[in-house]
């Protein structure tokens, strides 16, 4: 499953949403998520996933990757759907299954609700599978700047979440391996009752912390010895820059919105 | 056990943007008691090889035959008693030391196998990796590096394992330390007779350690054959980012320069001199 999940994954691509500015890419991701949730008519709807579904379209990313990484998401996005169809109890009766009544507001509940969360997920997903997790810390950190004024820590917070992203991927990398030197030495997590298979974890766990750790203090020391100190007057490698396509897509999505608002009512 | 590579292919990931073809129809033998070394160049496919030998990761296509085992794509309900006939030393095996002493986790293999090991094992398997029987009760720890490397070696050799893998168990040791852990193994491989699989950067070990040396290039095997004939293709292994051995290199060079040609199959600077004092008794003439 780990290996075919991709939320929070990125994939790298040059397609146009792979260009764009991460700035660019957040505000739209934040501006759309606000939307979703005023969307009342089918239109609007429509609206919505035709451009979410567009964007999609542009990544060049396989549809059957996009479709089969969502899985896991697949299953909360059907309890939503079950949960709100089976407990509002407003409107008329339209039929009963199992001596449940099925009524006609719940299920236009559970099909709007529903549809709000998969886009929610399905346009922040395709944000984070075309930026790759520095820009995205970047441009987090430059959106918070003003935050700078009421000593709010905005670059320290930046480079946190940039040296986490930065390491997941090397301790999964970590798991992998010593999983995989403790099964050649006869560990089982798969079988077996569950006390035996929770203290299985152990050879796992204290390996990794005891790597993890020596990692840090590694980068502690690495980082000092090269002069690093936080964040005045520190100069960037990767300035932003607006380019002609983050205008247009300004353009292209300011006419999305307004076409929402006309057919929101 | 005999091992047996039919047609092996692996990819990373298959199905994905990442997918990665790492094997490409991989066939060769390992004989029972053989001294098996692989070379290759960064990626070229050795780690995940060795990792298809105990079902840790298991072919896409292909079958490997491990004396009565079978491994292919499917899941083997007897994997965890091939386990303990293949004992692999991964790259840095320190890193899987977790016990709160050197005595347990040592006995963590058997432990999982369900053999029997008595303290007399334990001091055995201890002087065969250069450590003291003190250890037994230390916390790996507090060992130094080399220490730990030692310990998590003797926890795999502690199984005794009928087929010994190991993934450059000498990266980053001291050239002493690396030269008697390199000895190590050759003694266990000539004393048990036992199978042994090296996968090394290291030209000068293939050479001087291994019977058979498979070289691997993009996840195919490009040659195998015995050390002495591999290594005498010095541009075909230059073409695969290789080098030769230095002996091999410098006995190229007496070729070249001197006209002497070395026609034995032990590369030892023992051999070789000897082979050159002779021919120079004989009256060779210096061009």
């Amino acid at each position: 499953m780990s290996e075919s999940f991709i939320v929070g994954r990125y994939v790298p691509g040059d397609s146009f949403v792979h260009r764009l500015d991460p700035r660019l890419k957040i505000f739209i991701v934040f501006i759309y998520v606000i939307i979703v949730f005023t969307a009342e008519t089918f239109q609007s709807y429509l609206v919505l996933f035709i451009f979410a579904l567009l964007s999609a379209f542009i990544t060049r990313i396989k549809w059957s990757f996009i479709i089969k990484g969502l899985k896991p998401i697949w299953f909360i996005i059907i309890i939503t759907f079950l949960l709100h169809i089976l407990l509002t109890r407003d409107g008329e009766v339209l039929f009963s299954v199992f001596g449940f009544a099925i009524y006609k507001e719940a299920v236009l509940q559970a099909i709007e609700i529903t549809a709000r969360l998969f886009l929610l997920i399905f346009v922040t997903t395709i944000m984070t599978l075309t930026t790759t997790p520095i820009e995205l810390t970047d441009a987090i950190e430059f959106i918070l700047k003003p935050l700078n004024k009421v000593k709010f820590p905005v670059h320290e917070l930046a480079l946190m979440m940039s040296i986490s992203l930065r390491f997941i991927p090397t301790l999964m990398q970590e798991t992998e391996k010593i999983s995989k030197a403790q099964a050649s030495r006869g560990l089982d997590v798969t079988t077996g009752p569950i006390k035996e298979r929770v203290k299985a974890i152990i050879p796992l766990l204290i390996p990794l912390f005891v790597s993890a750790f020596k990692r840090a203090e590694e980068l502690a020391v690495a980082m000092e010895a090269r002069g690093y100190q936080g964040g005045v007057g520190r100069t960037k490698f990767r300035e932003f820059t607006l380019k002609n396509i983050d205008y247009l897509t300004m353009v292209i999505f300011a006419f999305v919105i307004i076409l929402f608002f006309l057919l929101r009512t | 056990m005999d091992i047996v590579f039919k047609n092996v292919n692996y990819i990373y990931q298959q199905k994905t943007p990442f997918a990665h073809h790492a094997l490409k129809d991989i066939s060769f033998n390992i004989k029972k008691g053989s001294f098996t070394a692989i070379i290759g160049h960064t990626g070229s496919g050795k780690s995940t090889l060795i990792q298809q030998l105990n079902g840790i990761i298991r072919p896409t296509s292909g079958e490997i035959q491990i004396g009565p085992y079978l491994l292919t794509n499917e899941k083997n309900k007897e994997i965890k008693q091939l386990r303990q006939h293949i004992g692999i030393v991964f790259q840095y095996p320190e890193h899987q030391l977790f016990e709160e002493t050197v005595k347990k986790d040592i006995l963590f293999g058997p432990k999982n196998f369900g053999l029997k090991r008595t303290d007399d094992d334990l001091v055995e398997v201890l002087q065969h990796v250069g450590l003291e029987p003190h250890f037994l009760e230390r916390s790996p720890f507090e060992l130094s590096g080399g220490q730990m490397r030692r310990v998590a070696i003797a926890s795999i050799l502690i199984s005794r394992p009928s087929v010994l893998v190991l993934d450059e168990p000498t990266a980053g040791l001291d050239p002493h330390g690396k030269h008697h852990m390199m000895e190590l193994f050759h003694h266990l491989h000539k004393e048990n007779d036992q199978t042994t699989i090296l996968v090394t950067h290291d030209m000068e070990d293939a050479l001087r350690y291994a019977d058979q040396v498979v070289v691997l290039n993009k996840g195919s095997v490009e040659m195998i054959d015995h050390p002495h004939v591999i290594f005498k293709q010095q541009e075909k292994l230059k073409e695969l980012g290789l080098d030769v051995p230095e002996i091999v290199e410098s006995l190229i060079y007496m070729q070249d320069r001197l006209g002497f040609s070395f026609q034995g199959t032990d590369y030892t600077a023992q051999s070789i001199g000897k082979a050159l004092s002779n021919w120079l008794k004989e009256g060779a003439k210096i061009e």
